[in-house]
């Protein structure tokens, strides 16, 4: 727990402290992320003297002493601007941080504290550096400071198929014991030869799952990883550490193809393995200090001076007290669907829904948190179709439906003919040449009549949490009488289920009719469905969220709704400010949090837990969320507004919150440790 | 949902069939008979119930399904020693969850928080003494029950192992 917190205030200090003067920085054009944070503004918003003692707290229980006891006086200035960069290649991935160093003395104590102990800073002819981790790299000088962390992975080759038998390991009869004589099948099953290349995909296998499921357990990926290695080697398991021990006797000389003898004792082959492990390890560190070093004499020797790339800041304000820009185009492509987009002739899909660029404007205001991330695709012609896209036309009467007690919305005004269009220049990309794809974008325009489709649906639509409602649930629990004989019971309980609407307009009201009729007839969906005048209700008892279900349409609006009282538009006041607002944007969304933390009250019932909850339920806000079409971006600005906030301003707001809740947390810790 | 805490959520079908295969390794396991699965994929519930010729023939049944990878290796197969002559039923001791569970991520660990564990044992002849008085005692001396937090468990504030004396 103590880690994750650390992990938190370390992003936060590295948020903070490093920063770079007034040369930007060299930026390689496979950067995936770029951040800069505006120092001077945040300089202002940070109040050290909370945020001092709350992390000398976090820190406490670490057994080294800390050179300096004020995180504010790190020899780093924190009134310029900060410069972070991540790039991935095949191999490797790097975050890089510029800073600017103020106070050097100071500096130095801060590095000596972080630095591994005994570790010597080494000497550059313009620069100082260290390593802080196997992956981690320092370099300064009196004005400037880099942080380089590495991860480099090794290349793995395809595994050759090697031309030997397996060794075959008869397992006695014996081990079979257990089993039943009638049953061949299994007896066969126990008695297959110990195959080490299966062993060693089985073993591959459970490293993927340790790597899905335990993120921590990195210990037991690299047993494993080292088990492999054995098998690899010896082809057998290291003594001791065999899984099918327990039902094999030992194996006689005439069955087994490699004698005692020709095996080394296993200290020996344990020995072995972990040289090459730490060979391994050796190299890899090696590889990531060569290219932290080659990056660093670079950056130092060039007086700072970069090829600063102009696209990345094109969507910058100079206003904003964090701004970032990403492009995933190349990460996705090459990394998460490469393989999947060779084989089925798609890449070019792939590729254009990430060949964007994205930027972020953060500003930390005194009462909300606003954010600002403008969306512009590289293919102009793939924008403009997409800006067409986000501006529909507006539908007052979906407004309508929100009322002042509901607990959030979300509505889009988005032209629905549009969306083809931009459809079909994902599919094609620039790549005119490909046949096949024109062939397929050809048959989707004849198959598909894309004027009936829109007006089926031609882009006005709103969703709206109108509350939670309680409602009684059976479960199955198990009891016991005094001879302990064991009883199956029902019980009931409450729980919170969401009572919504969901409408959207429509321009052909009576195909929607012939669906829902045609829904009643069908011989599953049927059985659930009724109609009552133009009103169709859908009720399954046995479900344990949404039971039952209304929908009809009227007035060119086809709704979907959990309560038949929420068809009554008259009930809705059409007064809420921010549902009118609604009509105005292509997106728009509302949500008031502390009003679904209220529906879950009952349901936290661990006093400890309850400490957090009341507290966040006192002091959560509401968010806001609007799309639109900008002259050359989709714009998205989003609007965290505070509640009862007695902090400075924003950012220490979100300081203040997550004081609290750590300091709950160390206590639930304590109580079951 | 397909993921909880990171966690990959199996499908019925796989859930099914995992415990499928595990049955019939158990229903050609010697001594392991009635061998029957139940369902409930309202509540999750799932049952794996067999008769017994000896108790031993369970932790036979559990290293088949430790051989065959329905379970993994870290679980426990060696549970219980019977010996009729003396009279003595013996739960064994099993190595400890607790230092796997402190690696566990903090949302991990709060799945745990309100998980209860309960075990059963019943006999045809009644109990003369047990070593672990955590144990209740049914009034026919017959059965006894052991149930708490899973925690209590793991953090070993409670334990299973028990040294049952038979009549």
């Amino acid at each position: 727990m103590n880690h994750l917190y650390k992990l938190v205030s370390a992003a936060l200090l590295f948020f903070h402290f490093f920063v770079l003067a007034q040369n930007p920085v060299q930026k390689p054009s496979n950067t995936f992320f770029y951040m800069e944070v505006n120092g001077k503004q945040l300089d202002k918003k940070i109040n050290w003297e909370k945020i001092n003692p709350f992390l000398h707290e976090i820190e406490k229980n670490d057994k080294k002493k800390m050179n300096w006891n004020d995180y504010s006086k790190t020899g780093i200035d924190y009134t310029a601007t900060q410069y972070h960069h991540a790039v991935r290649n095949d191999s490797v991935t790097s975050y890089t941080v510029h800073f600017t160093i103020n106070n050097i003395k100071q500096f130095l104590d801060f590095m000596n504290s972080y630095k591994k102990d005994g570790q010597v800073i080494g000497q550059k002819n313009n620069y100082s550096y260290v390593d802080i981790n196997d992956k981690t790299f320092v370099a300064w000088n009196k004005q400037k400071a880099v942080l380089k962390h590495i991860y480099y992975k090794k290349l793995l080759k395809e595994e050759a198929v090697e031309a030997d038998s397996a060794v075959a390991v008869s397992v006695d009869s014996a081990a079979a014991k257990g089993y039943n004589d009638e049953l061949p099948n299994e007896e066969t099953a126990v008695k297959k030869p110990f195959n080490y290349k299966e062993e060693i995909q089985y073993l591959k296998e459970e490293i993927d799952y340790f790597k899905n499921n335990i993120k921590q357990n990195q210990k037991e990926i690299a047993e494993l990883r080292k088990t492999i290695k054995h098998l690899e080697k010896y082809r057998k398991y290291p003594k001791g550490k065999d899984p099918y021990q327990e039902e094999e006797k030992p194996e006689t000389d005439e069955n087994s193809t490699e004698s005692e003898e020709a095996q080394p004792p296993a200290e020996e082959e344990d020995a072995d393995l972990q040289k090459e492990l730490e060979a391994e390890k050796i190299e890899n560190f090696k590889i990531v200090r060569s290219l932290s070093e080659k990056y660093f004499d670079q950056y130092f020797s060039n007086e700072y001076k970069t090829d600063i790339n102009a696209r990345m800041l094109s969507g910058k304000d100079a206003n904003a007290d964090v701004f970032i820009y990403s492009n995933f185009q190349n990460l996705f492509k090459n990394e998460m669907y490469g393989k999947l987009s060779s084989l089925y002739k798609v890449q070019n899909m792939f590729a254009e829904a990430y060949n964007s660029d994205s930027f972020y404007n953060i500003y930390f205001d005194q009462d909300k948190v606003k954010l600002i991330h403008d969306y512009q695709h590289r293919n102009a012609e793939m924008q403009k179709n997409l800006a067409k896209l986000y501006k529909g036309k507006r539908n007052r009467k979906l407004a309508s439906l929100v009322h002042d007690q509901s607990i959030g919305f979300m509505s889009i005004n988005i032209n629905s003919r549009q969306y083809f269009d931009a459809l079909y220049d994902m599919f094609k990309g620039d790549d005119d040449e490909n046949q096949e794809i024109g062939m397929f974008i050809e048959t989707m325009k004849i198959v598909l009549d894309e004027k009936a489709i829109s007006e089926l649906a031609p882009g006005n639509g709103i969703f709206i949490l109108n509350d939670f409602k309680k409602k009684k649930v059976t479960y199955t629990d198990y009891e016991y009488d005094a001879e302990h004989n064991e009883k199956e019971v029902e019980k009931t309980k409450e729980v919170s289920v969401p009572d919504f609407t969901f409408a959207f307009a429509t321009k052909n009201e009576s195909y929607w009719l012939r669906v829902f009729d045609a829904m009643l007839r069908h011989k599953y969906f049927g059985k659930n469905l009724t109609k009552y005048g133009n009103i169709y209700s859908f009720k399954d008892e046995k479900s344990k969220s949404v039971d039952k279900m209304f929908f009809t349409v009227k007035d060119e609006i086809v709704y979907f709704t959990t309560s038949i009282e929420n068809l009554n538009t008259e009930k809705s006041t059409g007064t809420v400010k921010n549902a009118k607002e609604s009509t105005k944007h292509a997106l728009y969304g509302e949500i008031d949090f502390q009003k679904i933390f209220q529906q879950f009250e009952e349901e936290v019932k661990d006093s400890k837990d309850k400490k957090s909850f009341d507290y966040v339920k006192k002091n959560i806000g509401t968010i806001i969320y609007k799309t639109d079409a900008k002259d050359e971006s989709i714009q998205t600005e989003m609007i965290y507004k505070l509640r009862n906030s007695e902090s400075e301003n924003s950012l220490m707001c979100f300081f203040d919150m997550f004081k609290e809740l750590y300091k709950e947390e160390m206590k639930k810790e304590e109580k079951f440790q | 949902m397909e993921n909880f805490n990171g966690r990959k959520i199996p499908k019925k079908a796989e859930i099914q069939s995992k415990i499928n295969e595990a049955a019939s390794i158990f229903k050609n396991t010697k001594g392991l008979s009635q061998v029957n699965v139940s369902y409930d994929f309202d509540n999750y519930i799932i049952k794996l119930s067999c008769n017994f010729q000896n108790i031993e023939n369970i932790n036979t049944g559990l290293n088949n399904l430790k051989a065959k990878k329905i379970i993994v290796k870290s679980v426990p197969t060696h549970l219980y020693s019977n010996s009729t002559e003396k009279k003595v039923f013996n739960r064994l001791h099993i190595n400890t969850y607790k230092n796997d569970y402190n690696q566990l991520s903090k949302a991990d660990k709060e799945v745990f928080n309100n998980a209860k564990y309960t075990s059963v044992i019943q006999f045809e002849n009644a109990i003369k003494s047990q070593t672990n008085a955590e144990y209740a005692l049914a009034p026919s001396k017959k059965a006894l029950k052991i149930e708490g937090n899973i925690l209590d468990f793991i953090l070993q504030k409670k334990f299973l192992q028990n040294t049952i004396y038979l009549y």
